[in-house]
């Protein structure tokens, strides 16, 4: 019995030990995030102190710390790119695919779904590509499908004059 | 690369539901979140940056967020569902809709932080490993079939009951997505972290973002 239990331990131990990961490399995986995140941002945590001691405007700023703002490439407008747009578009399909799939239908869906600007000129001028590649795969495939059709029916239809035949 | 835009997009998508299902089932008592703000970002691979500071004041019965912005620019946004408005001296100047907006999500994880797991146990993960050094104890998940494509796994670092990390690692053993709350101060009881930082890798983005709050006040 008293083996039975000793067996148990030990393979409870021993599973705990090999189940377990290692906290140290998790530990130093957050420490090396912290570290990279920081070190990316020292430059911008330099611009915020600058701004919290000194109260400074945009254009304060860029006048009295040009290298610093050129440098950080430093945005001195706002803009909601601050939010994450790249699923703007009708449903979150893109704008070709919408051209692509329902051509005309499908860029003025794209057109009266979406607010005026930059971003509905960039998804119709997507859907109008669209469109005209799926027009351009259907005329190819037209024209193809017809050639192909009718080149069968004319060797069908053509008979080899004998002379000719028997020179072959 | 087009893996890792699903990814990001369904990580994402995958935050909000989180979020958003927390925030209708939740019993808390909190209602209101208000502070200034400040976000420092940038992008690694465009090398380009942006800061932004004002203050928000989010509502959650009306699921509204309305940012007073006095840097660069002065503008107000008002954000309810997924519409925003843009004010400039208090004329409606744009509106647009928000579909893919990340930092609401945060603003909306700061009254639910209590939870330490970010939720992860309600949507499906399942916890592989526990393991403890210096008090902090890490957490490793494991995803439900339907974020295996894509998500190896994630891991939790928490100490004293409060989140100190999350990060998420793809199938490539990579981790495209890290958040690190620090700095926990307690308003009304809740414990709200004053400096949250970022890490997001996407095809063309490499974003590094710092968010720190002032001022708190929750109701």
């Amino acid at each position: 019995m008293k083996r039975y239990l000793l067996l148990s331990l030990l393979m409870l131990t021993s599973l705990f030990v090999f189940a377990s990961g290692d906290p140290g490399k998790l530990a130093n995986k957050f420490t090396q995030k912290q570290t990279e995140v920081n070190d990316q941002m020292f430059k911008m945590q330099e611009i915020d102190r600058i701004l919290r001691d000194e109260n400074l405007t945009y254009q304060q700023l860029a006048e009295k710390y040009p290298d610093l703002v050129n440098s950080a490439n430093l945005a001195p407008t706002v803009d909601d790119g601050i939010f994450d747009k790249a699923s703007d578009s009708p449903l979150g399909i893109p704008g070709f695919w919408w051209g692509f799939c329902l051509g005309l239908v499908g860029i003025l869906i794209v057109y009266l779904s979406m607010d005026e600007g930059a971003d509905r000129k960039e998804q119709v001028k997507n859907a109008l590509i669209g469109c005209v590649i799926w027009t351009g795969l259907w005329l190819i495939f037209y024209f193809v499908f017809w050639g192909v059709l009718f080149a069968s029916t004319v060797d069908a239809a053509t008979e080899i004059p004998a002379a000719l035949a028997g020179t072959c | 690369m087009h893996i890792r835009i699903k990814t990001l997009r369904l990580l994402f998508l995958f935050t909000l539901t989180l979020i958003l299902w927390h925030f209708d089932l939740s019993s808390q008592a909190h209602k209101s979140f208000k502070a200034d703000f400040t976000i420092l970002e940038r992008n690694s691979l465009k090398n380009d940056s942006k800061i932004l500071k004002g203050n928000v004041n989010y509502s959650k019965p009306d699921n509204r967020l309305d940012f007073l912005i006095n840097f660069p620019e002065s503008q107000k946004w008002v954000i309810i569902d997924s519409t925003m408005q843009k004010y400039r001296n208090d004329t409606l100047f744009g509106t647009s809709v928000v579909r893919g907006y990340q930092d609401l999500a945060v603003f909306k994880e700061l009254l639910e932080l209590k939870s330490n797991d970010f939720g992860l146990r309600e949507y499906g993960f399942e916890m592989a490993d526990v393991s403890t050094l210096d008090g902090t104890v890490y957490v490793e998940w494991l995803p439900p079939a339907s974020f295996k494509t894509f998500i190896k796994s994630v891991t939790t670092a928490s100490r004293e009951n409060l989140l100190q990390g999350v990060i998420f690692t793809d199938v490539e053993d990579k981790d495209f997505s890290s958040t690190l709350f620090e700095d926990y101060t307690f308003v009304e009881d809740l414990p709200i972290p004053l400096k949250i930082t970022q890490h997001f890798i996407g095809k063309e983005e490499n974003i590094f973002k710092t968010i720190y709050f002032e001022n708190i006040e929750v109701k």
